[in-house]
């Protein structure tokens, strides 16, 4: 079953890319449109084998993570980035990685575990900044864009 | 995909005159510089504009009396930093190196750029490097003229390779291709260095590429000819003008900012710019990079560009390439 | 001869040798942060060398990228982030060994890789140099693109479970790195009307992508690490010094990758990143414990750290005999070189040979530097990392890869990159499609696609000027090589019944 929808989500790709071909210089259609017909004809051969397989009983993963916790993970990251542009690396930085810790906390939470886990983060986000700003001149997102 | 381009540079500076003039942009145009100063290439670290902008750093922080970081913006042929310095603050803490012919053939060339030549406003040019067409050592051909009647003997069967796609090695085969009436196959290599190897083990017939290569490459090559008005001092290579093909082009380096940036603002950063162009130290690892020291300010730098404008749209319509 | 005196003389001053050990640690440094590459190190070193002898600088400069290859490897081992492409194949062996308890062992044997690799790559730039650059000469675009078909075949060696999967992953790579203006040509291709796609899908926050966020995913899901560091699986009083003899009595894989790196750093525009991959699949293919790979052997990461600092004395051949850029890090180099009014060519050698030999001796110099600073700092880095609890590693390596990803060119854009692909990655790896294959055809796939039209481009003399990838004598040497490449392993399978033992793996080994 998951071969299956692999391969459907596979094609669904191809075909995105497929559509917006559009070459004007010579030659540099073949790569690209070689790569596209050879992932559309594996993806399809995928999803015949995900079909003729697809009563086989498919053995539970133990190590996959529940959805709750996957979904979890993905959205702290991803609002961190979508922060980024708007707070700034310093501040969503200390915020979400202070957020993950805390998240990330088996026992219960108390005010004292809460403020570790902040200045912690904090003091790992701002090295990192100070480090990479001021003695490797690198560019980091600043507070309010740009 | 050609615009009414003459307009809208004529547009730019009047349009800059009356930000700068009203809002509070007075006061912090007049201290400018109080902070560190980002000069952001669009390129890998290691290029000619690299090298240049080391060269440059120094002397730089001396007349500005602030700190100058350089850092890199590198993707899409230099592209997408130029679109990025578009979205850039206009207070002239950032500067962005930019060449021409890039910033004219992107946008001309391809579909979205992400932006227009003239959303980024010119402050100095000051270094080019005259395209040259060297051959391997070992060549049959001495002259331009050998070249050409090669050329003749067997249409497109020539390979000329050079430095990527829309630079001045492409437009300046094309340019000569036109004018001497003959058909080569140009081959874009990732950047000048690697297009040394495919001449020197054969892969390609020629090689349009720039002066400085030239004395680096010493005898492994043979140039036949450079792409400047007047032969250069210290090179016993003829130009193209002497063979009798008006092909004139290279590589032009300078510095960008945004578009609304004050034109206070972008006279002081010009007349630094000036400056350091006047610095010895600058002047002699110049010559012995054999980079050519150019001083265009900032109008000039836009008649420039809209001289280049013109030159490469008429010769691209020629060979039909911007129908679409 | 007497320039080699000199140029031993020339690097024993104290001066000196603190230059070899600042240039090595401080690229050590950089080098394990994922998204600082070499080049950028060194293009921030330039302007510090405009103060110098010419000496004195090229041997801070050369020091200081031996290290940064080096220091790569620390990051792919500790927390599956390779901190250079270079250091691709470092990961795959690496990570895995550490998710066993045995990340000391990683450790270990990726300084010894590092250390021969480094001293055999200064071999080859000492006494090879001229005619080797030569021979690089004859690989014109259609070898480059036979190479990079080459290196697509170790997919097929490299797919645990099914071969279908891994052709997959192969494809999915290569398509996706066709994103943005084509290599050749200037084409806008794929970019999903965002002018931001046009800068393609950048290699470095790919790689953070595709490696590192899976293993941040599952950590901050999980709340633990999947594997439990209090449990030491090295066996008492096996200490680094028996790591290190271990790896010495197998001297075989040390020799043939550092030769496969000399070798592939020679050729311009391939370099560590190929090179890592080529020498890891060589020493797979020929291994006695082949069912180790993949599932953690220190010979794999031998082998990938020590073609990978060998691509740094092999890079520098064409340099300085051809005034051509081995790699990236030996363009800044070849500009230092130039401003000290250095000519690059055969007479480099012959007018500044004191200078090339102290030069090169600063790199071995480096090299054998990298093993006690390695040894101490790099294990000192690894028992840090370990102790570490998950909830504040996590974060850490979070940011780390944000910074990473964004650092390359200062694009917010590249970090939502990086995200899209490490949730792809994790959703691919349960279904059964590895990384290493995406990543392959993310490096190879430029390569092949540069060899190719420009092939065609500096053949039109031909009538068919595809033809000509077929009939250069080097052409053919390597077609042969690409099809052994890609029946060896098929034969392999099926000669050793392993086939259904490795899909068996694969079904345990996802997730």
């Amino acid at each position: 079953m998951r071969n299956l929808l692999t391969g459907g989500l596979l094609v669904a790709l191809v075909i995105s890319f497929w559509v917006q071909r559009d070459y004007r210089f010579p030659h540099t259609n073949l790569l690209p449109d070689a790569t596209m017909v050879v992932l559309g004809a594996l993806s399809l051969w995928l999803m015949v084998e995900g079909w003729r397989t697809r009563d086989r009983h498919e053995e539970h993963e133990e190590e996959a993570l529940r959805w709750v916790d996957l979904g979890r993970a993905v959205a702290l990251l991803a609002a961190w980035i979508i922060a980024l542009p708007w707070l700034g690396f310093v501040l969503s930085s200390i915020v979400f990685s202070a957020l993950i810790a805390i998240t990330m906390r088996t026992e219960p939470l108390t005010v004292r575990r809460v403020a570790l886990d902040l200045v912690v983060n904090a003091g790992v986000v701002l090295a990192i900044y100070l480090a990479f700003t001021q003695v490797l001149y690198v560019r980091l997102p600043q507070l309010g864009g740009m | 995909m050609i615009r009414p381009r003459s307009l809208a540079i004529a547009l730019v500076p009047a349009l800059a005159l009356g930000l700068s003039a009203c809002g509070d942009g007075g006061d912090a145009a007049a201290d400018y510089p109080t902070k560190r100063i980002d000069y952001v290439l669009p390129f890998d670290p290691g290029g000619e504009s690299d090298i240049t902008a080391r060269l440059q750093q120094a002397p730089l922080e001396e007349e500005l009396g602030q700190g100058v970081t350089i850092s890199y913006q590198p993707g899409a042929g230099g592209a997408l930093g130029w679109s990025e310095l578009t979205r850039s603050r206009p207070d002239g803490y950032t500067v962005m190196g930019c060449n021409i012919p890039h910033i004219i053939l992107q946008p001309m060339l391809r579909d979205d750029a992400g932006y227009e030549t003239e959303e980024i406003k010119p402050v100095y040019f000051f270094q080019s490097t005259p395209n040259a067409l060297l051959v391997p050592a070992d060549s049959e051909m001495e002259t331009v003229e050998d070249f050409v009647t090669a050329a003749k003997e067997n249409p497109g069967a020539m390979s000329v390779g050079g430095s990527g796609d829309f630079s001045a090695n492409h437009i300046g085969t094309l340019q000569f291709a036109d004018v001497a009436g003959i058909e080569v196959s140009y081959t874009p290599f990732d950047g000048t260095g690697s297009a040394v190897p495919a001449l020197l083990g054969g892969h390609v017939d020629a090689l349009m590429s720039y002066t400085p290569q030239i004395e680096q490459l010493g005898d492994q090559v043979k140039a036949l000819a450079i792409a400047t008005e007047e032969p250069m001092e210290g090179l016993d290579v003829p130009t193209f003008k002497d063979a009798g093909y008006d092909v004139v082009d290279g590589a032009y380096r300078g510095v960008c900012v945004q578009e609304d940036t004050p034109e206070e603002i972008v006279n002081k950063l010009a007349d630094v710019f000036a400056a350091v162009n006047e610095d010895e130290e600058l002047v002699q690892d110049f010559r012995d990079q054999a980079f050519n020291l150019e001083n265009y300010g900032p109008e000039e730098s836009v008649e420039l560009i809209e001289s280049r404008t013109d030159q490469y749209e008429e010769l691209l319509s020629k060979l039909g390439m911007l129908d679409r | 001869m007497n320039d080699a005196l000199a140029g031993l003389v020339g690097l024993i001053s104290p001066m000196t040798l603190l230059l070899v050990l600042v240039g090595t640690v401080s690229g050590m440094a950089i080098g394990a942060m994922p998204g600082l590459s070499a080049t950028m190190g060194l293009a921030l070193l330039v302007p510090f060398t405009f103060a110098m002898d010419p000496g004195p600088g090229l041997v801070l400069l050369g020091a200081f990228y031996m290290g940064a290859i080096y220091g790569g490897s620390f990051t792919a081992i500790l927390v599956n982030a390779p901190g250079t492409p270079s250091s691709i194949a470092t990961a795959f062996e690496g990570y895995r060994l550490t998710k066993q308890g045995r990340s000391e062992e990683a450790i270990v044997a990726a300084t010894v890789g590092s250390v021969v690799g480094g001293l055999v790559g200064v071999l080859f730039l000492l006494f090879l140099a001229p005619p080797l650059a030569t021979f690089s000469l004859r690989f014109g675009p259609q070898e480059y693109f036979w190479v990079a078909i080459f290196g697509l075949t170790i997919i097929v060696g490299m797919s645990t479970g099914s071969i279908l999967k891994g052709l997959i992953g192969g494809a999915l790579g290569i398509l996706l790195g066709t994103v943005g203006i084509a290599p050749v040509g200037g084409d806008v291709r794929f970019t999903f009307g965002e002018p931001t796609l046009q800068g393609g899908v950048p290699l470095v926050p790919a790689l953070i992508g595709l490696f590192t966020v899976p293993e941040v995913i599952k950590l901050v899901g999980r709340r633990s690490r999947e594997y439990d560091v209090q449990k030491d699986s090295t066996p008492e009083g096996r200490t680094w010094w028996h790591m290190v003899v271990d790896l010495f009595r197998r001297p075989v894989n040390l020799v043939r990758s550092s030769v496969i790196g000399s070798l592939i750093g020679i050729l311009p525009g391939a370099g560590g990143s190929v090179a890592n991959l080529v020498a890891y699949n060589e020493a797979k293919r020929t291994s006695k414990e082949r069912h180790l790979y993949g599932k953690g052997s220190a010979e794999g990461v031998v082998a990938a750290e020590s073609a990978n600092n060998a691509t740094v004395g092999g890079g520098f051949i064409p340099t300085l005999t051809l005034g051509v850029p081995g790699t990236p890090p030996d363009a800044i180099v070849l500009g230092v070189l130039l401003l000290q009014g250095l000519r690059p060519g055969a007479d480099l050698f012959t007018q500044s040979g004191d200078l090339v030999y102290t030069f090169a001796f600063a790199l071995a110099l480096s090299a054998l530097m990298m093993a006690p600073v390695g040894l101490i700092g790099g294990r000192a880095l690894q028992r840090g990392v370990v102790a570490l609890p998950a909830r504040y590693l996590a974060p850490a390596i979070a940011v780390m890869s944000i910074v990473g990803a964004y650092a390359i060119r200062s694009s917010v854009v590249d970090v939502v990159i990086m995200l899209v692909l490490g949730v792809l990655a994790y959703f691919l790896g349960r279904v059964g499609v590895g990384v290493a294959p995406i990543v392959l055809g993310l490096v190879l796939g430029p390569i092949a696609e540069r060899g190719l039209v420009q092939g065609l481009l500096t053949s039109t003399e031909l009538a068919m000027p595809w033809t000509s990838f077929f009939t250069r004598p080097l052409s053919i040497a390597l077609i042969l090589m690409t099809v052994a490449g890609f029946l060896w392993p098929l034969w392999q399978n099926r000669k050793k019944g392993e086939v259904d033992d490795m899909l068996t793996e694969a079904e345990k080994d996802r997730a």
